[in-house]
């Protein structure tokens, strides 16, 4: 093991006392060989983000380990003086972050960024630098590089901006790199060429990759080995296909039961009746651009669909697509410019608020940021109550409705008195469902419900969704951008792109055998197996569902 | 809430601020059982401090106490700062909400409204609307309120256009609630914070202008107040200094208090960072 890069010994890092756990890291060791990608995998908390501050050496003294080594081509890190710690970070180890945006100066054109750090580290002359900013711009596959610097991050796309931020961390081709979620901000296509673009670096200069994700399906496209973690300790470690083709321990087996979940085609209800509909609806944004110039922007154009009793829908497609307008649309949160919309029959795409309020509690609508959908000063009581009481139930009725609604969520009767904080993500999403079931809606419209949680709380969220819907006979559009989730969950699904809506079909069928190129894409990006392969189930088993 | 009055508490500055404005507010109420009218002159004009024990703050050139009028202007001071600060709040808010929550026209009538006020400058309003009403407690509360406001509302208008994107908003409206019914369960409570903040601020800037506008000779006649005392004393700079010192004392110490106080919450009612690790 003497010939390891990287390597980490046994080591332990203490939280403060009177957090969760005593541990934030707890007897982790790990080695890295050269040209090798070692994916480091766990939930939210689980400490990874942790464990690659530690090997840079990035943590606030109170959190300095309490036990084992970090060390660098046989070099203990604690001993290293500044000098040595500088040489470290950005020569020796580079490292890319989850938001490419905050990761990035917003004032400083990011030509400047990179010449900063080459100059940093001693490149004194300017045209020297230029030229080294230009070829690591050009390297990182960003057209016209000669432009490009020149430009400011908010300039950028979210793949161009993390491309800088590669080109960044490569400046002086590090023999490691670290990326902590690298592509986790970014759409599932841009997240491909992201790969792709690490991938060939890789190759090319022979670099080794620490790569931290909680996305076991990434994992399986790029890592040689795996090493999970849970709490803070090492629970498996080992080469990539033994861990992810027969993992030995029962965390792993949920998470990759979590990440990869088995499509799930039901036969889609053709006949029942329509519960909401549109028709043809318009909405485009106008924005002031400079001086007295408007830029406006298509979110939906011509967008038209229908979800009978009982059906998923699914809309999926990158931000920016639309698919958040139209979900607001269908609740009339926002009024589109024109088109119809049908609540049970009823047409209310003019209807103006006063006269939508005694309608609302049909269609109800699930957020996506569990922290932002709560009232933080009210307790869960008043949060479930209030939906009732608008609707003319007495606080008493209303009360009832709340423990029996939060009874369907799985959470306990004593959570009413308590504020949304005392809970975990997943908790909030259960009691943001059960807000909206408390009105008894016929109709649910979940807006990226899961994309803000951890990969096993997002299976148990869809687990939740889908015995709420076949027990209260719901309808559900449900808004993702993740292709897993929809084939796991849809019936129908609707691909939108730039605001138009460029295919729909029966999700079985759509996925098999997508016809549009965007559709295609998006299909060809989805990292790990792919989803065709998984539905390829036995035609009797899928009449059986 | 038991974290927000743990969190003033551990700020000296803003404990003391609130500690000097309750004892000057009991010894304002109880005004009247601790010294005889502060328009008494029955004493020696122009007594030195700490040289007659009877008036040991001193007295003006007519011989009345300055200790009863320190303590009668300050029931002044007090009353109208907060009278005025609760005038303001009341109008600001009632017009920063529906701007803010309604937007569109009736945002720009409102804001428009509150600008006209916005750009006179506040003294010269409040000089003039005092003159013009004739001078009394009622006229110079309403003149301050009515320069303080717009400044209330813009800030309300403000919370209220951020706190109407928020996604808990957005799901009260979707479960039907009527617009007072989110005003005042959702979108209210989580914009006290900054407007209480506020408050303290105009309720300084409140006592400020009242001094200024007693000073000027605008303040109730019936009413002792500091300004009036600063005023009195003006002829006399040289040769009695403490006659304008003490009242000016007052003063500084008052909006100092209430300064403070309004620190103490700004920084207390601030939401703790998010503490999960973002792992």
């Amino acid at each position: 093991m003497n010939s390891a890069l990287l390597e980490v010994e046994g080591l332990h890092i203490a939280l403060p006392p009177g957090g969760d756990r005593s541990h934030a890291l707890f007897d982790v060791s790990l080695a890295l060989q050269a040209g090798e990608t070692l994916c480091v995998v766990g939930e939210s908390g689980s400490g990874k983000s942790m464990l690659a501050n530690a090997i840079l050496r990035l943590l606030p003294p109170a959190l300095a380990p309490r036990q084992g080594r970090v060390r660098f081509r046989g070099e203990d890190i604690a001993a290293l003086d500044r000098q040595g710690l500088r040489q470290l970070r950005g020569v020796g180890i580079g490292m890319v972050f989850q938001e490419p945006m905050s990761a990035l100066n917003p004032l400083l054109r990011v030509g400047v960024q990179i010449g900063e750090t080459l100059r940093a580290h001693g490149m004194k002359r300017a045209g020297e630098r230029r030229r080294r900013v230009i070829e690591l711009l050009g390297y990182v596959g960003l057209p016209a590089p000669e432009q490009l610097r020149r430009r400011f991050p908010f300039q950028l796309s979210g793949g161009q901006r993390q491309r800088v931020a590669i080109a960044m961390a490569l400046a002086f081709s590090p023999a490691v790199l670290i990326a902590d979620e690298p592509t986790s901000a970014l759409d599932v296509t841009t997240q491909a060429q992201i790969l792709q673009l690490l991938q060939r670096i890789q190759r090319e200069t022979g670099m080794a990759m620490l790569f931290i994700t909680h996305d076991l399906a990434l994992v399986q496209t790029i890592a040689d080995r795996v090493l999970v973690l849970q709490k803070g300790q090492v629970v498996e470690q080992g080469a990539a296909q033994a861990v992810l083709g027969a993992p030995a321990q029962a965390y792993t087996r949920r998470l990759l039961a979590a990440a990869l979940p088995a499509a799930n085609p039901r036969p889609s209800p053709a006949d029942a009746q329509v519960v909401l509909g549109a028709q043809g609806l318009n909405k485009t944004y106008s924005s002031r651009h400079g001086g007295w110039r408007w830029q406006h922007t298509a979110a939906l154009v011509d967008v038209s669909m229908a979800l009978r009793h009982g059906q998923t829908v699914g809309v999926v497609g990158e931000s920016g697509s639309g698919k958040s307008t139209l979900g607001k649309a269908l609740v009339r949160l926002l009024r589109p410019d024109s088109g119809h919309i049908q609540w049970q029959g009823s047409e209310v795409a003019e209807w103006p608020q006063r006269r939508l309020r005694p309608l609302r509690r049909r269609v109800q609508m699930i957020f996506q940021d569990p922290v932002a959908s709560l009232n933080p000063r009210q307790t869960v009581a008043a949060i479930l109550m209030a939906g009732p009481v608008a609707h003319g139930a007495t606080p008493a009725q209303a009360r009832a409705r709340a423990e029996l609604v939060l009874g369907w969520v799985g959470l306990p009767a004593a959570a009413l008195e308590r504020y949304p904080q005392a809970f975990s993500g997943g908790q909030r999403q259960r009691i943001g469902i059960a807000r909206a079931l408390s009105v008894a809606p016929d109709v649910l419209i979940a807006d990226e419900c899961v994309s803000a949680l951890d990969a096993l709380v997002q299976a148990q969220i869809l687990d939740l969704l889908e015995t709420l819907q076949q027990r209260l006979g719901l309808s559900i559009v449900f808004i993702t951008h993740d292709l897993r989730a929809a084939a796991r969950l849809c019936d129908h699904l609707l691909v939108m792109q730039h605001g138009r809506v460029v295919e729909q079909g029966a999700s079985a069928a759509l996925l098999r055998h997508p016809s549009h190129a965007y559709t295609r894409t998006l299909l060809a990006s989805l990292p790990g197996p792919g989803l065709v392969e998984s539905r390829e189930l036995p035609p009797a088993q899928q009449e059986a569902r | 809430m038991a974290t927000v009055f743990k969190r003033y508490c551990r700020q000296p500055a803003a404990v003391l601020g609130a500690l000097f404005i309750a004892v000057l507010a009991a010894l304002a109420l109880a005004a009247p059982w601790l010294s005889a009218s502060p328009w008494e002159m029955n004493a020696h004009p122009l007594l030195l401090p700490f040289t007659e024990r009877a008036h040991w703050l001193g007295t003006d050139m007519l011989g009345r106490d300055l200790g009863a009028g320190l303590l009668y202007g300050a029931r002044v001071s007090l009353g109208v700062g907060a009278l005025a600060s609760a005038a303001s709040l009341l109008v600001g808010l009632l017009v920063g909400a529906a701007a803010g929550y309604f937007g569109g026209w009736v945002d720009a009538v409102l804001m428009r409204v509150a600008e006209f006020f916005l750009i006179m400058p506040s003294l010269v309003l409040a000089v003039l609307l005092v003159a013009v009403l004739e001078p009394s407690t009622t006229s110079v509360v309403m003149a301050i309120a009515l320069v303080a406001w717009p400044g209330i509302a813009r800030l309300v208008r403000s919370e209220f256009m951020t706190l109407r994107q928020r996604e808990f908003v957005q799901a009260a409206q979707v479960l039907g609630l009527s617009p007072w019914a989110i005003i005042t369960r959702e979108i209210l409570p989580n914009a006290m914070g900054p407007l209480l903040v506020t408050l303290t601020f105009v309720m300084a800037s409140a006592i400020l202008t009242e001094a200024a506008l007693a000073f000027l000779g605008l303040g109730d006649p019936e009413a002792m107040s500091w300004g009036y005392m600063i005023n009195a004393s003006r002829n006399l700079l040289r040769d009695a200094w403490w006659m304008s010192l003490l009242p000016g004392l007052a003063i500084v110490l008052l909006v100092l208090a209430v300064n403070r106080v309004g620190e103490g919450l700004r920084s207390a009612l601030q939401v703790p960072g998010r503490t999960e690790a973002s792992a």
